[in-house]
């Protein structure tokens, strides 16, 4: 989820755009506007959008019961609407959501109201020691270092020194046996297309940047964690849809595999 | 004309179901297809993986209005809704299930039948409305709070 603010409505707003390609309430009509103009150059964004959001509630059953890790800290989370990961995680599993947005994370924390186990910080994923460092996250991981990091659907939103540095921070405060979650955004889409030359300007002009970058570069900047035996996945296949689903210009545009792919890594 | 009209509702809706329960499977099959030609333009808590279920319990949804005359379809409405489905996704399952029942009933029944179809799609409108009416206000008030703490 990009980082920016909710409330100025003057702007379009990565944040309030992502939201307006899923569906959601949470956008103004300038950032219909702008999605309006990306939709028509790249029609096959909000499809990528979905298969992205969708995977979010697998890796939350998948990170709880099949894996048994008990602390799930989620960066970047935007809103935990009901298709965040704390819905489908196992009784008693921790999860901690950040957002760099200060009004995301007020919204949050009424939406968590009388919700245990489920906490919203402020926080911005480009610092994650800002927030595991934080004394009341300190306190709800009792010195427990062994945990899963989700960092998914913002990554196009950074820029390559910018997760190197994260991953590489969030490597060497934990523990052996802690995973990463990783979404690679846009990778390897025909970055000379025009539509992508377009989005890219359109981004630019809200304030938000995007940055494609291959699966390869990927690769190298999430080192050292280890992949597991899947390596990335490509979100269609993680969903059961063949390439059925992508039109002749979304191949070419995104890719044969629809330009978004997820990852699980591990110390 | 006479015979339209033959059929008391409580027969008309027992026969109905026994229809629906014969043919359950197709039914919640054709469901299942409307459900996933509309997937990608649902808000997106509407994954892939629930599709299947959600065709089921619509179809069962659909038994449980034929079989008890209290049954409110505003109720399911709601669940539709707050599952996460458009209000496209819902005027094709509604489609769906008026083409189904014209395509299992003899035309004498068929008036009768729209009569009843509309009043369980009536009511699933209202619920589905009515809880897009309810998220709205929940979530202005929201906005609202988080707003003041925002500034604060």
């Amino acid at each position: 989820m990009p980082q920016d603010n909710i409330v100025d409505a003057s702007k379009p707003s990565a944040g309030r755009m992502y939201d307006y390609f899923l569906g959601g309430n949470h956008n103004f009509e300038v950032d219909r506007q702008a999605g309006d103009q990306v939709l028509k150059i790249v029609p096959f964004i909000a499809k990528a959008m979905r298969l992205q959001r969708w995977a979010l509630q697998d890796i939350a059953s998948d990170l709880s019961e099949k894996r048994g890790y008990d602390v799930i800290i989620d960066f970047a989370s935007g809103l935990p609407t009901q298709d965040h990961i704390h819905y489908k995680v196992k009784k008693g599993t921790t999860v901690i959501y950040s957002d760099y947005d200060p009004i995301v994370a007020e919204y949050a924390r009424d939406i968590l109201k009388g919700t245990t186990d489920v906490y919203f910080f402020q926080a911005d994923v480009r610092r994650p020691e800002e927030l595991l460092h934080r004394s009341e996250v300190e306190k709800i991981l009792g010195g427990q270092r062994k945990v899963a990091f989700v960092l998914w659907g913002v990554s196009v939103f950074l820029t390559d020194e910018e997760i190197a540095r994260t991953v590489k921070t969030l490597y060497e405060w934990a523990d052996p046996g802690s995973c990463l979650v990783f979404n690679a955004q846009g990778a390897d889409v025909n970055t000379k297309d025009p539509a992508v030359i377009e989005s890219e300007n359109i981004y630019r002009q809200t304030g938000n940047p995007i940055y494609f970058r291959s699966l390869d570069t990927y690769r190298e900047l999430l080192q050292p964690w280890k992949f597991d035996e899947n390596g990335f996945v490509d979100l269609l296949k993680w969903h059961g849809f063949d390439q059925s689903e992508l039109g002749k210009e979304d191949v070419t545009v995104f890719g044969p595999m629809g330009g978004g792919f997820g990852a699980y890594l591990f110390k | 004309m006479g015979n339209i009209d033959s059929a008391q509702p409580e027969e008309l809706r027992e026969m109905l179901a026994q229809r629906v329960e014969v043919q359950r499977a197709d039914l919640a099959a054709r469901y299942l297809a409307v459900l996933r030609e509309s997937l990608f333009s649902n808000r997106a808590q509407v994954r892939p993986g629930i599709l299947k279920s959600i065709a089921s319990d619509e179809a069962d949804a659909l038994l449980n209005f034929l079989r008890q005359s209290g049954f409110s379809g505003a109720e399911r409405g709601e669940v539709l809704h707050q599952a996460g489905f458009n209000a496209g996704a819902i005027l094709k399952l509604g489609q769906v299930t008026r083409q189904f029942l014209l395509n299992h009933l003899e035309n004498r029944h068929i008036a009768p039948m729209l009569v009843l179809v509309d009043v369980y799609q009536e009511a699933i409108i209202e619920g589905f409305v009515q809880s897009i009416d309810k998220e709205k206000l929940v979530e202005l008030e929201r906005v609202r709070n988080a707003l003041q703490r925002g500034d604060s």
